[in-house]
């Protein structure tokens, strides 16, 4: 064999590694990509809010939106959690945690009134940053800025610290193409009575009902043009660790969620 | 010596070779070489150059909008330590350039060439030009540092306060002599302020980006920044420490606005004005 077939060999070795090589960092880079996107993606199915009639506000006429939520000492009523391993219900791999229910993530329309309404039913203890405490980005009938919530009927612009359970607090990145939106809602707990009185009847019938008749709050905003935002609980409501921030606050899908605006 | 045997001794010498023997004059091909170093050191401060433009250009193109003094003393000291690392940076990549395109091609690799740490003179004036060049950083880095710090401690006796708490995942602002509490940052301008900083859970870093000032949140200390903003507009305030799952979300919106401006806002926030 001559010398420049011995060259020729070494030329199609050479390309055929070097498309091996990019081929391999190109499944390598997918695989992560894939991996990434499977871990990031949302543990539960989006919850629409539903549209009925328009309000009349200072910005015009908006469609009316609605959705509901319930707060849950554990994710066995909030049921989006996996398999059932407790009460027949679905509890998933943490039964213990407290968790929002049925999705944690919402969607939303952009310029809308939206109506929110909480159940919680959960017990507390302290708010470790006060400003929580307090009821904002909320408006009232017409639109206006009120920083108001109705609390079992009754309108408060903030609860004692101390009366905290948990929080939904709305948030985003401020950005040229995204409109700000921040909402903080506090959530009042239950007292122990009634947790104990809520889990008497709930072990004695597994009646979901039950788990619902906590507190009741509602509150509406306004929503912006198309965005992305995200909430969160700032009540610490996890585990001893990093303030009680660690655990269920440190994971998408109990206290923590997103908010498309689309 | 033929032309065929010159080429083969040439193609086999590698660049740090001939430089060596550049510098001690003991190679027979001395102006080959002469040129080889000529051109590297051409390229060197062509790139010199290059960085040099893009510290006095690019920096205030590419940063944060200087809006107050910290920040315009950020970033004069980018600037200035730009053109100090220029020479270097520019004389490696020179060298690293007229290498690259004058490499070894094929299968068979030269033997290295001998190193240059004999020749004294040049061991000598790299080493004492980049100690020069970093000592002059150190010192223009710790004047630029001292001078902020005297201006802060002048600035702390009339400062505006500002109690900044970092929660996971949001920072809220108290301005204890308005009586107010906020989501927003918002400063007059031309006016002092002194943060005093702290988290509620894990560490968090407050970064009020176009001030030019950033320090830790910690959950058991307060820290403290001063500042004075100089120019009206929005700010951006920010995380920039990893704080957990929405910390790419703890961000918020800022304003420097006049002291008019300013004191109807917190009558807005139902606080009181001075």
């Amino acid at each position: 064999m001559s010398g420049t077939t011995g060259t020729s060999m070494t030329a199609t070795k050479r390309t055929i590694s070097a498309i091996a090589s990019v081929a391999l960092g190109i499944a390598v880079v997918g695989a992560v990509g894939f991996t990434l996107h499977k871990v990031s993606a949302d543990p539960q199915k989006k919850l629409y809010a539903t549209t009925n009639g328009t309000v009349q506000t200072s910005q015009g006429v908006l469609p009316h939106q609605f959705i509901s939520l319930g707060v849950y000492a554990d994710p066995c009523n909030a049921g989006s959690h996996g398999a059932a391993t407790q009460g027949a219900t679905n509890c998933g791999s943490h039964p213990s945690w407290p968790s929002y229910g049925p999705s944690t993530h919402l969607v939303l329309k952009p310029h809308s009134y939206v109506t929110m309404t909480l159940t919680v039913y959960d017990s507390g203890e302290n708010l470790n940053n006060a400003y929580f405490g307090k009821v904002i980005g909320t408006v009232d009938a017409a639109g206006a800025v009120s920083n108001t919530a109705t609390y079992d009927g009754v309108a408060q612009t903030a609860l004692a610290p101390t009366d905290v359970e948990h929080t939904f607090t709305l948030h985003g990145l401020p950005t040229s193409t995204q409109d700000p939106l921040f909402v903080n809602v506090p959530l009042p707990k239950n007292t122990d009575e009634e947790m104990a009185t809520y889990n008497k009847k709930y072990s004695d019938s597994y009646d979901h009902s039950i788990l619902n008749k906590g507190h009741v709050v509602t509150f509406s905003f306004i929503t912006g043009g198309k965005g992305e935002y995200v909430w969160n609980c700032e009540y610490p409501c996890g585990d001893g660790t990093y303030q009680k921030f660690g655990a269920v606050m440190g994971q998408v899908g109990y206290m923590a969620g997103k908010v498309s605006v689309v | 010596m033929s032309s065929h045997d010159h080429n083969d001794e040439e193609s086999w010498r590698t660049p740090g070779e001939r430089f060596t023997n550049f510098l001690n004059r003991k190679n027979p091909h001395y102006e080959h070489d002469q040129k080889d170093v000529g051109i590297a050191f051409a390229l060197g401060i062509f790139y010199t150059l290059v960085f040099v433009a893009l510290g006095a250009w690019a920096y205030p193109k590419w940063m944060p909008t200087v809006m107050s003094t910290d920040m315009k003393g950020i970033e004069r000291l980018m600037v200035v330590f730009t053109y100090i690392s220029a020479p270097v940076c520019g004389v490696v990549l020179g060298v690293a350039t007229y290498t690259f395109m004058n490499r070894h091609r094929g299968d068979t690799p030269p033997p290295d060439g001998p190193m240059i740490r004999t020749h004294r003179l040049t061991v000598g004036l790299w080493t004492g030009i980049s100690t020069v060049l970093a000592v002059l950083a150190i010192l223009y880095g710790l004047i630029e540092l001292n001078s902020a710090n005297d201006a802060a401690v002048a600035d702390s006796k009339n400062a505006l306060v500002v109690n900044v708490t970092g929660s996971q995942w949001v920072w809220s602002f108290n301005y204890p002599a308005q009586g107010i509490t906020t989501h927003e940052l918002m400063l007059p301008i031309n006016q002092p302020v002194q943060f005093n900083v702290v988290s509620t859970d894990v560490n968090h870093n407050f970064w009020p980006v176009q001030l030019g000032v950033k320090t830790d949140a910690n959950r058991l200390a307060v820290t403290h920044l001063d500042t004075t903003p100089t120019k009206l507009g929005k700010i951006d305030v920010k995380c920039a420490e990893l704080c957990g799952l929405y910390h790419a979300y703890m961000e918020t919106n800022g304003e420097i606005m006049t002291s008019a401006d300013f004191n109807n806002w917190v009558t807005a926030q139902g606080g009181h004005t001075a």
